[in-house]
């Protein structure tokens, strides 16, 4: 990973069912909204060209399924992220209350080397529509108790905000992947979900 | 034949050597053989073998050193001998070099003679009586194991357990929830008792330090058996059962039920085997086997089977099969494989008919004649030369007269319905459902623009379908032969496809079975409020956005009804997503109903456990598919899995049958072979596509480019024969890569040798360690949950989750819901008082004394926070914790208070608590508990409705999980709660703040009746110690000291008061009233007046500060316990306890 030339950042995108991951990175990357989307079984994804302080990376951004049931599938793919996004709908309360759950999941998954520090950036979609049920404080504080993750009110239908926060996902993967040289664990048992690499990383993860 | 051995002195007097190795000698007696004379003296009864005169040929056993020679097999007959000779070569021999000690070596040859002579004997009493020799072993193995009476043991083999690199000869024993191997002798009695639902792995290994053998492995540790008599008849029963352990994991509902009706079948023929159950097991295979074969609905069970011809009108021959019945099908299968097979269900049969034997054509020789009718014509079949006609024939007029027509009506719903949920009936009859019709296929109400050459091809192929129709028969029963396969190939034409998919799938069979159930399940699923309705809500346009039928209301609407219809038809799935887009595209081309009827069919049987809370299935089969991807395609695998991408890329593949990746009028033509040929095909095309992309593949740098690949591949895959939903202006611009009748052939021919009977196979394998996997993660999570409470190491809650998991399997009737997410994962495991209190006794060293199950009590009941009756892990964490590995302080502080009311009242003190009273504190509470119940679930649901609001900073102290839960019991705690209820919240959150010294404030003080009861409670604690004097004298020394605290207490008493009303103000935190309480606790406990006993008082800082003075007391109350060492001597205390008491029952039988 460290060695890599071609300086590539992988985000992935997590949040509940209907809170608009694909719609988010679609707008983000293809510059259009539709409502003619699929339902994402397993996952998707795509990729985008930015420039970020002057060098241009590319950002290849997961979508996943959303359903409570696909959470814990085993997620090979969270390994190796550089950032976490987490998506929730500012009128489905529920949406915000799994983002905890979501984040756990992330950082079990993806064992990340420093789990506290590891970037995660949350996105609160679907402003345009009334009524709201999460207000920006009450998020805000969410991000401030879990070590300020950046915060970004959005709307993909209005294309609302997605650049910005994009941009702001895009740099933080970046710091933190020129920080820490070696963000993960040891690389080649990345795939197998054996017991030994469970406990393994139950046993990283516990530490804090 | 063997012989028990027995010891030989003179080994060659009257005898002469044939053959010998180092170990064994083959004899025969002297004179025998040549001379006729001696030899028919002997000939005759077997009784002769233990008589004086031996028979003339035998097996002698020596060990080069030893003088000594066992006899272990005689025979009367030169060539019995030999094949006993051959045995010990092809079985022994070889395992007896692995022997350093000769000693050991002749144990194990006798060990190993008896136990055949045993098998032998057994085998004999088998024959005659069902159950008698079997009824022995099987109480001879409840006794040596201590399983519950209701354990059934399935049945029971000789075989050797290598224990180190010494195998031990003994038994296997197989029951339904265990696996145990107890040997003989060898030194050692071992035993072995492994749970299946344990069971990770299972394997036939041949390996040099393992010959020929069976491999079990569990998490922790491999076992290996081997010197089967019957290898494969053990090895595939320990696979069923395992497989029926895991499955019940998976869902606890389809437990395992004997099937009584076997015992009642009109069957001949039917060997007897060892048990009962083994011959249910022996039956359910088959079945399933016979299900999977002919698509039957999963009730079916398979009845018998019979060798027949069927004659094949279609080209006039007769073919030789086999005829299998059950309870509502017959079915034929040809001989050789998938040249004509036949399925023709009871309820369409009309007559039943003998034919006359025709002298000139041998061929109809004892012929039967069914003829059929049903809603598409009328048909005869011929099967002849039925072995055994009139016993077939009276048997399928038994199962006619027991075929009921399907009453069309309300009352198998509401049988089906309340089965599949109880809450249906939560309806009220009086609300009126909107009106709504069936639709129709889809795609006759939204035709698409029509594509001339498309048109002219679908009219082509409907015609081909047509005169297959008119050879081979249409609907369920039509002949199946390989032509028909090749047309299915091809892909089936829109218009016919309904029809096929429904004949093919079995999915017919289940709607003639229930007419009118679809409607009045979607009466009751639209009526009803449930997450999964929710749920399907948010997806019916995100299904397929891309036909017209679903921009409009009747085709959503269409789709909700079969997706909440399903989901209250089984609510172990509910919804899952992927389910929506294949049900829409069943709607495209099928009526509703018959898209219903299909999405079931392939839910339940064509997919098992795909759709389910934690998609297991699609899981299973992943791994399968990694399986087969290592040996078909090994170089792509190696590149895969270094990429990590086979579980990202399968999983869309699986649970949409590539309905999500491919163009959807491309994948239909996978449903088409799918839905003919099973889940097989799926494995087939999956495989097809990676090897067609496997140059590519393995070129990619990162998991982001082949991703690229593929799915550009995949949305690449045209049909120049579909009508064109997508093709839009760009369709012929579109990157084509490649068509889709292609891939289905190519699949086919490259990946046809799959047989879905392998796919069986593979699924069971990776069935059991999915499910393990599962397991270890829900353990996982659960001690994630409880680590952070910082009592215990991770391997002590690790061990306690064990014991804990073990009793609660063992109880069997509250397994785990584990995968309920809603829930914390901890919540999952809970033990009840009874439990509890053998828990406490056994870890925490309070619980060593007479008083342990008071202290167990008021523990309980202090931290059973939602007043359920049980803890859950979490709280049985604590509990543990405050006695064993807490800070003294905290300890302390426990103490102290559990020694307050409401835990103690002066009811309880009055009439001191005996061990036997115990049980009583506990109904007490369980009475306690029921009252407040109503309330409690009031509390719930107010608590999980109101925001939790920024938490106290008092409370917020090491988690919030708990502190949100306190402060909206106390917000409501406003309402009405009893005093009980607040105090014991308080009292509860002051055991949990772990440093706050201002808590300790609000602590009430106590008085002198419960000081004394305290102090009665330490002595008791204490007496278990080691005699000390120091000990003791400091024990008394502080109680003294606190005696006369609490005399000059009195004295400061009011201004005491006055000062703490500040001090109150101060602990912001705790919602909390010290006055409020002595005003109400009088008349709540019987207590006595408050106001003159108060007089006499200590606080807890005063009782703390004493104690943590005395050191011996200190040092006790620091100590910390290590909680796995207990457990392990709780574990073998509670196996030896009553194991030895079984044994010296056993000892007197």
């Amino acid at each position: 990973m460290a060695t890599r030339k071609k300086v590539l950042l992988k985000v992935i995108i997590l949040g509940d069912s209907g809170v608009g991951k694909t719609s988010l990175m679609n707008q983000y990357v293809n510059k259009k909204f539709s409502n003619q989307y699929k339902a994402t079984i397993g996952a998707d994804f795509l990729t985008k060209e930015v420039i970020v302080d002057d060098r241009i990376v590319t950002m290849q951004i997961w979508d996943t399924a959303g359903q409570e049931r696909f959470q814990s599938l085993g997620v090979a793919f969270y390994r190796g992220a550089d950032c976490c996004v987490l998506v929730f709908d500012v009128t489905a309360p529920n949406t915000f209350k799994s983002l905890d759950s979501w984040r756990d999941e992330f950082l079990i998954q993806a064992s990340p080397r420093e789990p506290e520090n590891f970037p995660f950036v949350l996105l609160g979609n679907k402003v345009d529509l009334e009524p709201r049920a999460i207000s920006s404080k009450r998020a805000q504080q969410w991000c401030q108790s879990k070590n300020g993750i950046p915060y970004f009110e959005t709307s993909a239908k209005e294309a609302l905000n997605v650049e910005q926060a994009f941009q702001s996902i895009a740099r933080n993967a970046l710091t933190q992947q020129n920080q820490t040289v070696d963000l993960y664990n040891e690389f080649p048992d990345q795939i197998k979900l054996t017991n030994t690499t469970n406990r393994n990383s139950n046993g990283d993860s516990c530490a804090c | 034949m063997w012989v028990k051995p027995q010891e030989v002195l003179l080994a060659n007097a009257l005898w002469v050597t044939e053959e010998s190795t180092r170990y064994f000698v083959l004899q025969h007696r002297k004179g025998h053989g040549k001379s006729r004379g001696l030899s028919s003296l002997l000939v005759g009864t077997m009784d002769s073998i233990f008589d004086s005169k031996p028979p003339p040929y035998r097996i002698l056993h020596q060990t080069p050193s030893s003088e000594v020679y066992w006899l272990i097999a005689c025979s009367m007959t030169r060539q019995e001998i030999l094949k006993d000779w051959e045995w010990i070569f092809k079985n022994v021999s070889d395992t007896l070099n692995t022997f350093d000690n000769e000693e050991d070596i002749t144990e194990f040859v006798s060990c190993k003679i008896e136990s055949i002579i045993a098998v032998r004997q057994d085998h004999q009493d088998a024959d005659d009586e069902d159950t008698k020799a079997f009824k022995t072993t099987s109480e001879k193995f409840h006794r040596l194991f201590v399983l519950p009476k209701d354990e059934k043991l399935v049945n029971y083999y000789s075989c050797s357990y290598w224990k180190g690199r010494l195998p031990r000869q003994g038994w296997l024993y197989l029951s339904v929830n265990y696996l145990c191997f107890h040997a003989y002798i060898l030194g050692l009695d071992t035993k072995l008792h492994l749970r299946w639902s344990e069971v990770t792995e299972l394997s036939k290994t041949n390996s040099l330090l393992f010959p020929d053998s069976i491999r079990v492995a569990t998490r922790e540790k491999d076992y290996h058996f081997s010197m089967f008599l019957k290898k494969n008849e053990t090895y595939s029963l320990m696979e069923q059962l395992a497989d029926i352990a895991a499955k019940r994991l998976i869902d606890d509902k389809r437990c395992f039920n004997e099937d009584k009706d076997l015992l009642y079948k009109l069957s001949k023929n039917v060997p007897k085997k060892a048990s009962f159950l083994k011959r249910d097991l022996d039956a359910r295979a088959h079945s399933e086997a016979y299900r999977l074969m002919f698509r039957l609905p999963a009730t079916e069970k398979l009845d018998g089977s019979i060798d027949c011809t069927l004659m094949t009108p279609f080209n006039k021959k007769h073919v030789a099969g086999r005829l299998f019945l059950s309870q509502n099908y017959l079915c034929f299968e040809s001989r050789v494989k998938s040249l004509v097979s036949l399925v023709i269900p009871l309820r369409d049969i009309k007559v039943v008919e003998n034919i006359e034997n025709n002298a000139t054509n041998s061929l109809l020789d004892k012929a039967i004649i069914v003829t059929t009718k049903n809603d598409v014509d009328k048909t005869n079949f011929l099967f002849a030369q039925v072995l055994d006609r009139e016993f077939l024939v009276r048997k399928i007029s038994e199962l006619l007269s027991r075929t009921k027509t399907p009453i069309p009506c309300f009352e198998t719903l509401s049988m089906r319905s309340s089965e599949s949920s109880t809450d249906a009936h939560s309806i009220s009859s009086s609300e009126e459902p909107t009106p709504w019709k069936c639709q129709p296929p889809l795609m006759t109400l939204f035709p698409l623009s029509p594509i001339p050459e498309v048109h002219k091809k679908q009219k082509m192929k409907e015609k081909q379908w047509e005169l297959h129709f008119n050879e081979f028969g249409r609907g369920i029963s039509m002949y199946r032969t390989t032509d028909v396969a090749r047309l299915v190939l091809l892909g089936i034409p829109d218009n016919l496809r309904m029809d096929i998919w429904m004949s093919f799938s079995g999915a017919a069979n289940e709607r003639a079975s229930y007419p009118g159930y679809y409607r009045s399940l979607v009466d009751q699923a639209l009526m009803k409020h449930s997450t999964a309705n929710d749920e399907i809500e948010r997806d019916l346009h995100r299904s397929l956005p891309e036909h017209p039928a679903f921009q409009n209301a009747v085709g959503i609407d269409a789709l909700r009804r079969i997706l909440c219809a399903y989901a209250l038809r089984n609510p172990n799935i509910g919804y899952c997503q992927a389910m929506n887009i294949v049900a829409s595209v069943l709607l495209i081309y099928c009526a509703e109903e018959e898209a219903f009827w299909l999405l079931a069919t392939l839910c339940e049987n064509l997919l098992p456990d795909y759709y389910n809370t934690r998609v297991v299935g699609a899981v299973v089969d992943q791994g399968v598919l990694d399986n087969l991807i290592s040996e078909y395609l090994s170089s792509l695998h190696a590149k895969l899995e270094q990429l990590g991408m086979i579980n990202i890329i399968s999983l869309s593949w699986f649970l949409t049958i590539f309905l999500s990746v491919m163009p959807y009028e491309s994948a239909v033509n996978i449903m088409d072979c799918f839905f003919y040929d099973g889940a097989k095909v799926i494995f087939q095309i999956a495989l097809m596509i990676l090897d067609w992309n496997q140059e590519k593949l393995l070129k990619c740098q990162d998991e982001g480019e082949a991703m690229q690949l593929l799915s550009d591949y995949l949305m690449g895959i045209y049909n120049d024969e579909g009508r064109g939903a997508v093709r839009n202006k760009d369709y012929e611009n579109q990157k084509r890569s490649i068509s889709i009748q292609t891939l289905v052939y190519e699949a086919y021919t490259r990946y046809g040798f799959l047989t879905t009977g392998e796919i069986e196979r593979l699924r069971l394998k990776h069935r059991l360690r999915v499910v393990q996997e599962l397991e270890d993660n829900s353990e996982r999570n659960v001690i994630r949950s409880v680590i952070s409470d910082n009592f215990f190491s991770a391997q002590e809650v690790q061990d306690l989750l064990s014991v804990v998991r073990e009793e609660l399997l063992s109880q069997k009737k509250h397994m785990p819901e584990k995968y309920d997410v809603t829930q914390q994962p901890y919540e999952a495991y809970k033990v009840d008082f009874e439990y509890f209190k053998l828990l406490f006794a056994a870890l925490s060293p309070w619980g060593k004394g007479e008083q342990s199950e008071s202290l167990a009590a008021r523990i309980f009941r202090l931290l059973d926070e939602n007043r359920d009756g049980f803890l859950n892990f979490r709280e049985l964490v604590a509990a543990l914790g405050f006695t064993c590995s807490a800070d003294p302080a905290q300890r302390l502080k426990l103490l102290y208070i559990i020694h307050l009311p409401p835990l103690l009242c002066m009811s309880d003190i009055e009439s001191p608590i005996r061990n036997e009273a115990g049980d009583e504190i506990a109904s007490e509470a369980t009475e306690f508990f029921d009252n407040l119940e109503q309330q409690s679930i009031v509390l719930e649901t107010l608590s999980n409705v109101s925001e939790p609001s920024t938490p106290t900073p008092g409370i917020q102290s090491s988690d919030s999980i708990k502190s949100d839960g306190l402060l909206s019991n106390q917000q409501i705690g406003a309402g009405e709660p009893t005093w009980e209820v607040k105090s014991l919240t308080n009292l509860r959150s002051v055991v949990q703040c772990t440093d706050s010294k201002i808590n300790l404030k609000s602590v009430p003080k106590m008085t002198q009746p419960h000081f004394i009861m305290l102090w009665k409670t330490v002595y008791d604690i204490f007496q278990t110690q080691p005699d000390d004097q120091e000990t003791y004298h400091s024990i008394a020394n502080v109680g003294t000291l606190l005696f006369e605290l609490g005399d000059v207490g009195k004295q400061f008493f009011v201004n005491r008061d006055e000062s703490e009303d500040s001090l109150i103000a101060a602990a912001a935190a705790v919602v909390y009233d010290p006055t409020k309480i002595i005003d109400n606790s009088p008349d709540k406990n019987g207590n006595p007046s408050m106001k003159g006993e108060i007089e006499w008082y200590i606080t807890v800082e005063q009782f703390l500060a004493s104690v943590l003075n005395a050191k011996p007391l200190v040092d006790f109350f620091s100590k910390r316990t290590s909680l796995s060492d207990n457990i392990g001597q709780f574990k073998s205390k509670r196996f030896t306890r009553l194991q030895s008491f079984q044994e010296s029952q056993a000892m007197k039988v």
